[in-house]
Protein backbone atom coordinates (compact mmCIF):
# COMPACT_ATOMS: atom_id res chain seq x y z
CA UNK A 1 0.00 0.00 0.00
CA UNK A 2 0.96 3.38 -0.77
CA UNK A 3 2.53 6.00 2.02
CA UNK A 4 -0.49 8.58 2.18
CA UNK A 5 0.83 12.06 1.62
CA UNK A 6 -1.26 14.69 3.44
CA UNK A 7 -1.72 18.67 2.25
CA UNK A 8 -1.72 20.90 4.99
CA UNK A 9 -1.17 24.94 3.47
CA UNK A 10 1.79 24.34 1.55
CA UNK A 11 2.91 21.66 3.81
CA UNK A 12 3.02 18.26 3.00
CA UNK A 13 2.97 15.82 6.01
CA UNK A 14 3.89 11.99 5.53
CA UNK A 15 3.57 10.15 8.62
CA UNK A 16 5.12 6.80 9.15
CA UNK A 17 3.74 3.97 10.11
CA UNK A 18 4.75 0.53 10.46
CA UNK A 19 9.00 0.18 8.95
CA UNK A 20 8.20 0.75 5.27
CA UNK A 21 9.82 -1.58 3.27
CA UNK A 22 12.94 -0.34 1.28
CA UNK A 23 10.70 -0.15 -1.90
CA UNK A 24 8.15 1.63 -0.40
CA UNK A 25 10.76 4.30 0.87
CA UNK A 26 11.73 4.58 -2.78
CA UNK A 27 8.27 5.20 -3.93
CA UNK A 28 7.72 7.41 -1.30
CA UNK A 29 11.24 9.88 -2.35
CA UNK A 30 9.27 9.69 -5.80
CA UNK A 31 6.18 10.54 -5.11
CA UNK A 32 7.00 13.46 -2.67
CA UNK A 33 8.86 15.28 -5.14
CA UNK A 34 6.17 14.80 -7.31
CA UNK A 35 3.75 16.34 -5.34
CA UNK A 36 6.30 18.96 -4.44
CA UNK A 37 6.54 19.93 -7.75
CA UNK A 38 2.77 19.65 -8.91
CA UNK A 39 1.56 21.43 -5.59
CA UNK A 40 4.17 23.92 -5.30
CA UNK A 41 4.23 22.81 -2.07
CA UNK A 42 6.95 24.81 0.26
CA UNK A 43 7.40 22.57 3.10
CA UNK A 44 7.80 18.56 3.92
CA UNK A 45 7.18 17.01 7.24
CA UNK A 46 8.02 13.53 7.49
CA UNK A 47 6.99 11.79 10.47
CA UNK A 48 8.84 9.09 12.24
CA UNK A 49 7.20 9.11 15.65
CA UNK A 50 5.74 5.15 15.12
CA UNK A 51 9.10 3.98 13.97
CA UNK A 52 10.95 1.84 16.49
CA UNK A 53 13.95 0.94 13.73
CA UNK A 54 15.85 3.58 11.07
CA UNK A 55 18.51 1.64 9.60
CA UNK A 56 20.91 2.77 7.08
CA UNK A 57 18.61 2.37 4.12
CA UNK A 58 15.96 4.53 5.79
CA UNK A 59 18.19 7.23 6.88
CA UNK A 60 20.24 7.59 3.28
CA UNK A 61 16.42 7.74 1.76
CA UNK A 62 15.35 10.50 4.28
CA UNK A 63 18.30 12.38 3.76
CA UNK A 64 17.85 12.21 0.19
CA UNK A 65 14.31 12.74 0.34
CA UNK A 66 15.63 16.05 2.11
CA UNK A 67 17.97 17.17 -1.02
CA UNK A 68 15.94 16.10 -3.27
CA UNK A 69 12.75 18.16 -1.79
CA UNK A 70 15.54 21.49 -1.55
CA UNK A 71 16.34 20.96 -5.27
CA UNK A 72 12.71 21.37 -6.27
CA UNK A 73 12.65 24.50 -3.91
CA UNK A 74 11.08 23.19 -0.63
CA UNK A 75 12.47 22.52 3.13
CA UNK A 76 11.93 18.97 4.34
CA UNK A 77 12.11 18.28 8.37
CA UNK A 78 12.36 14.96 9.40
CA UNK A 79 10.43 14.68 12.82
CA UNK A 80 9.85 12.16 15.98
CA UNK A 81 12.84 10.22 16.14
CA UNK A 82 12.42 8.22 19.80
CA UNK A 83 15.34 8.45 21.42
CA UNK A 84 15.81 4.26 21.34
CA UNK A 85 16.18 4.79 17.34
CA UNK A 86 18.57 8.22 17.88
CA UNK A 87 20.87 6.13 20.54
CA UNK A 88 21.12 3.37 18.16
CA UNK A 89 22.07 5.34 15.26
CA UNK A 90 24.07 7.22 16.90
CA UNK A 91 25.58 4.13 17.75
CA UNK A 92 26.01 3.28 14.40
CA UNK A 93 27.30 6.26 13.10
CA UNK A 94 24.01 7.41 11.23
CA UNK A 95 23.15 10.73 11.06
CA UNK A 96 20.45 12.98 9.43
CA UNK A 97 22.79 15.95 8.84
CA UNK A 98 22.28 18.40 6.45
CA UNK A 99 18.49 17.76 7.13
CA UNK A 100 16.29 19.75 9.62
CA UNK A 101 14.98 18.07 12.36
CA UNK A 102 12.42 18.32 15.34
CA UNK A 103 10.91 16.59 18.16
CA UNK A 104 7.32 16.08 17.06
CA UNK A 105 5.15 17.22 13.57
CA UNK A 106 4.23 21.01 15.77
CA UNK A 107 7.92 21.39 16.23
CA UNK A 108 8.79 20.64 12.69
CA UNK A 109 5.69 22.73 11.36
CA UNK A 110 6.86 25.94 12.69
CA UNK A 111 10.37 25.54 12.22
CA UNK A 112 9.70 25.26 8.37
CA UNK A 113 7.05 28.04 8.75
CA UNK A 114 9.89 29.97 10.70
CA UNK A 115 12.11 29.58 7.17
CA UNK A 116 12.11 32.52 4.61
CA UNK A 117 10.96 30.13 2.13
CA UNK A 118 8.29 28.51 3.60
CA UNK A 119 6.62 32.10 4.81
CA UNK A 120 2.93 31.13 3.80
CA UNK A 121 2.18 27.95 5.32
CA UNK A 122 -1.17 27.91 6.34
CA UNK B 1 39.79 -31.47 50.00
CA UNK B 2 37.39 -28.52 48.92
CA UNK B 3 34.85 -26.24 50.13
CA UNK B 4 32.49 -26.63 47.40
CA UNK B 5 31.94 -23.22 45.88
CA UNK B 6 30.56 -20.06 47.84
CA UNK B 7 28.79 -20.68 51.04
CA UNK B 8 28.31 -22.55 53.79
CA UNK B 9 28.57 -26.18 52.12
CA UNK B 10 30.00 -28.91 53.52
CA UNK B 11 33.42 -29.77 52.51
CA UNK B 12 33.98 -32.97 50.72
CA UNK B 13 37.35 -35.21 52.96
CA UNK B 14 38.39 -38.48 52.42
CA UNK B 15 38.76 -40.79 55.49
CA UNK B 16 42.17 -40.14 56.04
CA UNK B 17 41.69 -36.42 56.09
CA UNK B 18 39.24 -36.69 58.47
CA UNK B 19 41.11 -39.04 60.43
CA UNK B 20 44.22 -36.61 60.78
CA UNK B 21 41.30 -33.52 61.08
CA UNK B 22 39.99 -36.05 64.93
CA UNK B 23 43.73 -36.85 65.97
CA UNK B 24 44.35 -32.93 66.66
CA UNK B 25 40.75 -31.90 67.46
CA UNK B 26 41.17 -34.72 70.09
CA UNK B 27 44.28 -33.12 71.60
CA UNK B 28 42.62 -29.06 70.64
CA UNK B 29 39.19 -29.44 72.03
CA UNK B 30 41.45 -30.19 75.29
CA UNK B 31 43.04 -26.79 75.65
CA UNK B 32 40.11 -25.12 73.04
CA UNK B 33 39.49 -22.01 75.15
CA UNK B 34 43.33 -21.50 76.41
CA UNK B 35 44.40 -20.96 72.67
CA UNK B 36 41.20 -18.90 72.14
CA UNK B 37 42.61 -16.86 74.55
CA UNK B 38 46.06 -16.43 73.09
CA UNK B 39 44.75 -15.76 69.93
CA UNK B 40 42.76 -12.78 71.14
CA UNK B 41 45.90 -11.31 72.54
CA UNK B 42 47.96 -11.33 69.84
CA UNK B 43 44.96 -10.19 67.70
CA UNK B 44 45.25 -7.22 70.40
CA UNK B 45 48.28 -6.44 69.40
CA UNK B 46 48.10 -6.08 65.89
CA UNK B 47 47.21 -2.67 64.75
CA UNK B 48 44.03 -3.38 62.06
CA UNK B 49 42.79 -6.39 64.54
CA UNK B 50 42.69 -4.76 67.63
CA UNK B 51 39.77 -2.40 67.29
CA UNK B 52 37.96 -5.71 66.09
CA UNK B 53 38.28 -8.89 68.17
CA UNK B 54 36.73 -8.51 71.35
CA UNK B 55 37.57 -10.52 74.61
CA UNK B 56 34.77 -13.56 73.56
CA UNK B 57 32.76 -14.21 76.63
CA UNK B 58 32.68 -17.86 77.59
CA UNK B 59 29.28 -18.89 75.89
CA UNK B 60 30.70 -18.15 72.58
CA UNK B 61 33.85 -19.72 73.20
CA UNK B 62 31.98 -23.07 74.41
CA UNK B 63 29.78 -22.75 71.51
CA UNK B 64 32.32 -22.41 68.51
CA UNK B 65 34.03 -25.44 70.16
CA UNK B 66 30.44 -27.37 69.95
CA UNK B 67 30.23 -26.13 66.05
CA UNK B 68 33.95 -26.92 65.44
CA UNK B 69 33.52 -30.68 67.30
CA UNK B 70 30.16 -31.18 65.18
CA UNK B 71 31.69 -30.91 62.05
CA UNK B 72 34.46 -32.96 62.77
CA UNK B 73 33.07 -35.60 64.73
CA UNK B 74 29.73 -35.70 62.63
CA UNK B 75 30.78 -34.10 59.75
CA UNK B 76 28.24 -31.49 60.09
CA UNK B 77 29.84 -28.81 58.71
CA UNK B 78 26.68 -26.30 57.98
CA UNK B 79 26.96 -24.40 61.69
CA UNK B 80 30.51 -24.10 61.72
CA UNK B 81 31.06 -22.98 57.91
CA UNK B 82 28.21 -20.36 58.74
CA UNK B 83 29.92 -18.85 60.98
CA UNK B 84 33.10 -18.94 59.34
CA UNK B 85 30.69 -17.13 56.10
CA UNK B 86 29.49 -14.66 58.78
CA UNK B 87 33.25 -13.32 60.10
CA UNK B 88 34.23 -13.06 56.67
CA UNK B 89 31.73 -11.02 55.19
CA UNK B 90 31.93 -9.06 58.80
CA UNK B 91 35.28 -8.20 58.27
CA UNK B 92 34.97 -7.18 54.61
CA UNK B 93 32.30 -4.50 55.61
CA UNK B 94 34.02 -3.63 58.59
CA UNK B 95 37.15 -2.33 55.91
CA UNK B 96 39.79 -5.39 57.53
CA UNK B 97 42.42 -5.98 54.80
CA UNK B 98 43.12 -9.78 53.48
CA UNK B 99 46.51 -9.53 55.10
CA UNK B 100 45.16 -9.07 58.91
CA UNK B 101 42.67 -11.53 58.88
CA UNK B 102 45.29 -14.02 57.36
CA UNK B 103 47.50 -13.19 60.28
CA UNK B 104 44.94 -15.03 62.45
CA UNK B 105 44.98 -17.71 60.94
CA UNK B 106 48.73 -18.09 61.21
CA UNK B 107 48.53 -17.51 64.73
CA UNK B 108 46.27 -20.42 65.32
CA UNK B 109 48.88 -22.21 63.45
CA UNK B 110 51.58 -21.27 65.46
CA UNK B 111 49.52 -21.76 68.71
CA UNK B 112 48.62 -25.07 67.22
CA UNK B 113 51.66 -27.35 66.45
CA UNK B 114 53.74 -26.86 69.90
CA UNK B 115 50.29 -27.92 71.69
CA UNK B 116 50.48 -30.99 69.54
CA UNK B 117 53.96 -31.64 69.78
CA UNK B 118 53.70 -31.71 73.44
CA UNK B 119 50.83 -33.70 73.63
CA UNK B 120 52.22 -36.56 71.32
CA UNK B 121 55.76 -36.47 71.16
CA UNK B 122 55.54 -40.11 72.66
CA UNK B 123 53.87 -40.95 69.44
CA UNK B 124 55.40 -39.72 66.33
CA UNK B 125 52.86 -41.22 63.99
CA UNK B 126 49.80 -39.81 65.71
CA UNK B 127 51.66 -36.18 65.91
CA UNK B 128 52.33 -35.96 61.58
CA UNK B 129 48.60 -37.29 61.48
CA UNK B 130 47.72 -34.47 63.72
CA UNK B 131 50.09 -32.06 62.09
CA UNK B 132 48.30 -32.86 58.89
CA UNK B 133 44.99 -32.28 60.37
CA UNK B 134 46.07 -28.44 61.54
CA UNK B 135 46.81 -27.94 57.62
CA UNK B 136 43.29 -29.24 56.48
CA UNK B 137 41.76 -27.36 59.25
CA UNK B 138 43.15 -24.24 58.64
CA UNK B 139 42.62 -24.79 55.12
CA UNK B 140 38.95 -25.21 55.42
CA UNK B 141 38.87 -22.17 57.68
CA UNK B 142 40.76 -19.72 55.50
CA UNK B 143 38.90 -21.38 52.00
CA UNK B 144 35.52 -20.50 53.70
CA UNK B 145 36.11 -17.34 55.19
CA UNK B 146 38.10 -15.71 52.19
CA UNK B 147 35.73 -16.99 49.70
CA UNK B 148 32.90 -14.93 51.62
CA UNK B 149 35.34 -11.79 52.46
CA UNK B 150 35.74 -11.39 48.44
CA UNK B 151 32.27 -12.65 48.10
CA UNK B 152 31.23 -9.41 50.47
CA UNK B 153 34.28 -7.35 48.95
CA UNK B 154 32.94 -7.71 45.19
CA UNK B 155 28.93 -7.06 46.64
CA UNK B 156 30.57 -3.57 48.03
CA UNK B 157 32.03 -3.04 44.90
CA UNK B 158 28.98 -3.78 42.52
CA UNK B 159 26.76 -1.66 45.07
CA UNK B 160 29.29 1.71 44.97
CA UNK B 161 29.45 0.98 41.03
CA UNK B 162 25.76 1.24 40.76
CA UNK B 163 25.97 4.58 42.89
CA UNK B 164 28.98 5.97 41.07
CA UNK B 165 26.69 5.40 37.61
CA UNK B 166 23.55 7.26 39.66
CA UNK B 167 25.75 9.94 40.01
CA UNK B 168 27.77 10.05 37.39
CA UNK B 169 25.31 11.40 34.56
CA UNK B 170 22.71 13.71 36.19
CA UNK B 171 20.98 15.28 33.99
CA UNK B 172 19.20 18.72 34.99
CA UNK B 173 16.08 20.82 33.78
CA UNK B 174 17.04 24.63 34.04
CA UNK B 175 14.41 25.75 32.89
CA UNK B 176 11.57 24.07 30.56
CA UNK B 177 13.00 23.70 27.89
CA UNK B 178 16.68 23.93 28.74
CA UNK B 179 18.89 21.02 29.82
CA UNK B 180 22.05 21.27 31.45
CA UNK B 181 24.49 18.38 31.92
CA UNK B 182 27.65 19.13 33.94
CA UNK B 183 30.19 16.68 33.19
CA UNK B 184 32.96 15.31 35.97
CA UNK B 185 35.58 13.13 35.90
CA UNK B 186 36.79 10.58 33.18
CA UNK B 187 34.41 9.77 30.20
CA UNK B 188 34.91 6.35 29.28
CA UNK B 189 32.69 4.51 26.41
CA UNK B 190 30.35 2.85 29.22
CA UNK B 191 29.87 6.09 30.97
CA UNK B 192 29.28 8.07 27.57
CA UNK B 193 26.65 5.47 26.41
CA UNK B 194 24.79 5.92 29.97
CA UNK B 195 25.31 9.77 29.29
CA UNK B 196 23.34 9.59 25.49
CA UNK B 197 21.02 7.39 26.81
CA UNK B 198 19.91 9.39 29.53
CA UNK B 199 20.01 12.20 27.79
CA UNK B 200 17.69 10.98 24.99
CA UNK B 201 15.12 9.98 27.31
CA UNK B 202 15.28 13.44 29.32
CA UNK B 203 14.96 15.00 25.77
CA UNK B 204 11.72 13.25 24.95
CA UNK B 205 10.47 13.06 28.44
CA UNK B 206 10.80 17.47 29.15
CA UNK B 207 10.43 18.54 25.29
CA UNK B 208 13.71 19.85 25.70
CA UNK B 209 15.08 22.00 22.52
CA UNK B 210 18.22 23.06 24.01
CA UNK B 211 21.01 21.22 25.76
CA UNK B 212 24.22 22.39 27.71
CA UNK B 213 27.22 19.75 27.61
CA UNK B 214 29.38 21.26 30.67
CA UNK B 215 32.98 19.00 30.43
CA UNK B 216 34.91 21.59 32.62
CA UNK B 217 34.94 18.81 35.03
CA UNK B 218 36.09 16.59 32.26
CA UNK B 219 40.33 16.38 33.09
CA UNK B 220 41.51 15.00 29.82
CA UNK B 221 39.70 15.40 26.60
CA UNK B 222 41.07 13.00 24.05
CA UNK B 223 40.05 11.60 20.93
CA UNK B 224 38.41 8.76 21.90
CA UNK B 225 36.38 11.13 24.49
CA UNK B 226 35.43 13.82 21.72
CA UNK B 227 34.34 11.03 19.81
CA UNK B 228 31.60 10.16 22.47
CA UNK B 229 30.74 13.58 22.66
CA UNK B 230 30.20 13.90 18.95
CA UNK B 231 27.64 11.07 19.14
CA UNK B 232 25.93 12.11 21.98
CA UNK B 233 25.62 15.71 19.96
CA UNK B 234 24.42 14.13 16.80
CA UNK B 235 22.39 11.74 18.94
CA UNK B 236 20.52 14.61 20.28
CA UNK B 237 20.24 16.92 16.88
CA UNK B 238 18.46 13.65 15.30
CA UNK B 239 16.02 14.63 17.80
CA UNK B 240 15.69 18.23 16.55
CA UNK B 241 17.38 19.78 19.97
CA UNK B 242 20.61 21.78 19.95
CA UNK B 243 23.16 20.91 22.20
CA UNK B 244 26.28 23.12 22.83
CA UNK B 245 29.58 21.82 24.31
CA UNK B 246 30.85 24.47 27.24
CA UNK B 247 33.77 24.60 29.54
CA UNK B 248 36.69 22.83 26.90
CA UNK B 249 39.74 24.04 28.90
CA UNK B 250 42.52 25.42 26.65
CA UNK B 251 44.63 22.82 27.35
CA UNK B 252 41.97 20.30 25.89
CA UNK B 253 41.48 22.42 22.93
CA UNK B 254 44.70 22.50 21.94
CA UNK B 255 45.14 18.57 22.15
CA UNK B 256 42.22 18.01 20.68
CA UNK B 257 43.29 20.45 17.38
CA UNK B 258 47.08 18.74 17.53
CA UNK B 259 44.96 15.46 17.30
CA UNK B 260 43.72 17.21 14.05
CA UNK B 261 39.87 16.13 15.03
CA UNK B 262 37.11 18.35 13.31
CA UNK B 263 35.15 19.70 15.94
CA UNK B 264 33.26 22.14 14.46
CA UNK B 265 29.79 19.83 14.79
CA UNK B 266 30.28 20.10 18.88
CA UNK B 267 29.01 22.95 18.78
CA UNK B 268 31.69 24.51 21.60
CA UNK B 269 31.37 27.30 23.43
CA UNK B 270 33.25 29.26 26.14
CA UNK B 271 32.20 28.70 30.07
CA UNK B 272 29.19 27.14 31.12
CA UNK B 273 27.56 30.78 31.42
CA UNK B 274 28.27 31.63 27.67
CA UNK B 275 26.38 28.01 26.96
CA UNK B 276 23.37 28.81 28.95
CA UNK B 277 23.24 32.64 27.21
CA UNK B 278 23.40 30.80 24.24
CA UNK B 279 21.11 28.01 24.69
CA UNK B 280 18.59 30.40 26.39
CA UNK B 281 18.70 32.02 22.96
CA UNK B 282 17.90 28.77 21.00
CA UNK B 283 15.19 28.02 23.20
CA UNK B 284 13.93 31.83 22.79
CA UNK B 285 13.89 31.33 19.03
CA UNK B 286 12.68 27.73 19.00
CA UNK B 287 9.21 29.16 21.45
CA UNK B 288 9.54 32.29 19.49
CA UNK B 289 8.76 29.65 16.46
CA UNK B 290 6.17 27.78 17.65
CA UNK B 291 4.33 30.94 18.83
CA UNK B 292 4.42 32.89 15.68
CA UNK B 293 3.33 29.12 14.29
CA UNK B 294 0.47 29.01 16.41
CA UNK B 295 -0.43 32.47 15.50
CA UNK B 296 -0.56 32.25 12.35
CA UNK B 297 -2.95 29.18 12.68
CA UNK B 298 -5.70 30.99 14.15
Amino acid sequence: MAIPILKQGSTLIVSLQAEPTDAEFVALQRELTERVTQTRAKGVVVDVTSLDVLDSFATRTLREIAQTVTLCGARAAIVGVQPEVAFAMAQLGLSLEGTLTALDLEDGLALLHALPQVTSVT
Amino acid sequence: MSVNGRGATAPKLNSAELNSLREFWDVYETQFAEIGAEIAQDAAAHPELATFVGAGDGDEVAESRERIAQAINDGDWADYLADMVAAGSRYAESGLSFSAWFATGRSLRSKLVPLLIDALSEEPERLAEAVRGVSIFIDLVILAVGDSFIDAKERIITEQQDVLRGLSTPVLELRPGLLLVPLIGFIDSERALLLTGNLLEAIAAKRARAIVLDITGVPAVDSAVANHLMQTVQATQLMGAHTLVSGLSPENAQTLVRLGLDLARLNTVGTLADGVVSASSILKAAEARAAEYESSLA
